[in-house]
């Protein structure tokens, strides 16, 4: 069990595991989304 | 995450980093997919970190919308549910929420004749659509509402084609659709107002689009809804820490411009009607009348928006930009004779406001304006609330 864990929770995967947040974070914060806000228009 | 302590930079392969935090990437993109992301709208700090919002913020995910309103709080023994219901002029554009129609009468000490305090809130939502009141107030009937109080205007009820702007394309794709449906909150819930409209046996084309892609339910499918969802939460902070709600989120060119300073075209146009013809053939009163016949549903009283009347010459043939005289007066008189054969709690406050009283458009009113409704609307309220003895 030990064993499996070290290689788990390793340095390289813990880099791998900020990237993708990273990737994540970047699709979110960059996705178009107000547009779609109320429209008011003219009422 | 603990690290070993023999484990040193060199260990760390960055073509192995890429490639694991990519495939990790994948695995999340398709997490998802999964149903449980369909409810994220449901996770919120609205009414727990901080409290409800006193009117519905902007998002378009129906369970976002309610979860962060105040009335998602657990109702009290001793409360009598007020819902109001509308467009902008209810949800009060351009308004402090202090100063809005809601919350003035909530805070007014009103009780019931048995002794319940009247909870009024606010669960209007800019853009006058008969159809988007109803999937709200289907959606509000788990709030335990009391009593519906339902804004509307002739403009709630025409359905002319609407075409997506080039700056504001509708969403899927879409071109045209009726007004009725033609803003996200309602094209953002297609499958939702599908199930509504077959419940209550509506007839209304609803555009065909695949909503149900796996694509669409990825991270990356769902990174615009997302992004909506995370504004909302993050914007608790500010709520919470400034109990500011300004009302001038809302996006509208001309917002900074008085009503009584923009011009009316002196004709007789409503819209895509160019001269006199029977108003009630472009209503959708069928909706209408769906709302007011929903089984389970606790009273509803109807009232007719006040509006700006302008007193330029062009007052001969029209009220406002918006209306011209043959189209309204028919409406009122349609409103009112089916009030009176159906036995509609119907209240017409249609000149209860001056012109003064209106901000940046025919119906938005400001703070004056919405404490004169507040004066007028209360005692009939009051009155609502109370069985006939």
């Amino acid at each position: 069990m030990k064993k499996v864990l070290s290689k788990i929770f390793t340095l390289e995967n813990l880099y791998a595991l900020i990237f993708c947040l990273i990737l994540v974070a970047l699709v979110i914060f960059t996705a178009n989304y107000k547009d779609s806000w109320f429209l008011y228009e003219g009422f | 995450m603990t690290i070993s302590h023999t484990e040193t930079y060199k260990n760390v392969r960055p073509w192995a980093v890429l490639l694991k935090g990519g495939l990790l990437f994948v695995a999340v993109n398709l997490l998802f997919a999964l149903p449980w992301s369909q409810q994220l709208g449901r996770w919120t700090l609205y009414n727990r970190l901080v409290p409800g919002l006193p009117r519905f913020s902007g998002t378009t995910d129906l369970d976002a919308l309610f979860s962060t309103h105040a009335v998602a709080a657990e109702k009290q023994a001793d409360e009598f549910r007020v819902f109001l219901m509308g467009d902008s002029a209810t949800w009060g554009f351009l308004l402090d929420y202090r100063d809005t129609l809601a919350y003035r009468l909530d805070t007014a000490g009103l009780q019931t004749c048995s002794g319940k305090r009247l909870r009024v809130y606010n669960l209007a939502s800019p853009s006058p659509s008969a159809l988007k009141d109803l999937i709200l107030m289907e959606r509000a009937m788990a709030y335990q509402p009391d009593l519906f109080v339902w804004f509307v205007t002739l403009k709630s009820f025409t359905d002319f084609n609407k075409r997506g702007a080039i700056d504001q394309p509708f969403p899927y794709g879409i071109t045209e659709v009726g007004e009725q449906i033609a803003f996200p909150l309602v094209l953002n819930n297609l499958d939702e107002v599908s199930s509504l409209i077959d419940k209550y046996h509506i007839q209304y084309p609803l555009p065909r689009v695949a909503t149900n892609r796996v694509w669409d339910k990825t991270l990356l499918g769902q990174r615009s809804h997302l992004a909506d969802l995370l504004d909302v939460q993050l914007s608790s902070l500010q709520w919470g820490a400034t109990l500011l709600n300004s009302g001038t989120s809302l996006r509208d060119p001309g917002w900074d411009k008085p009503i009584s300073e923009k011009p009316i075209k002196a004709d007789l146009a409503f819209r895509e009607l160019k001269s006199p013809v029977d108003i009630s053939q472009h209503m959708r009163l069928d909706i209408f009348n769906a709302a007011l016949k929903a089984q389970g549903y606790p009273p509803i009283m109807v009232v007719n928006n006040p509006m700006y009347v302008t007193d330029k010459p062009v007052k001969r043939i029209r009220y406002n930009e918006v209306y011209p005289r043959w189209a309204y007066d028919q409406y009122r008189k349609l409103m009112l004779d089916r009030s009176q054969k159906n036995g509609w709690a119907y209240l017409d406050l249609w000149d209860i406001v001056p012109s003064e009283h209106f901000s940046n458009s025919s119906f938005h009113r400001d703070a004056v304006g919405d404490e004169i409704v507040a004066k007028n609307i209360a005692p009939v309220i009051l009155q609502m609330t109370c069985p006939n003895p």
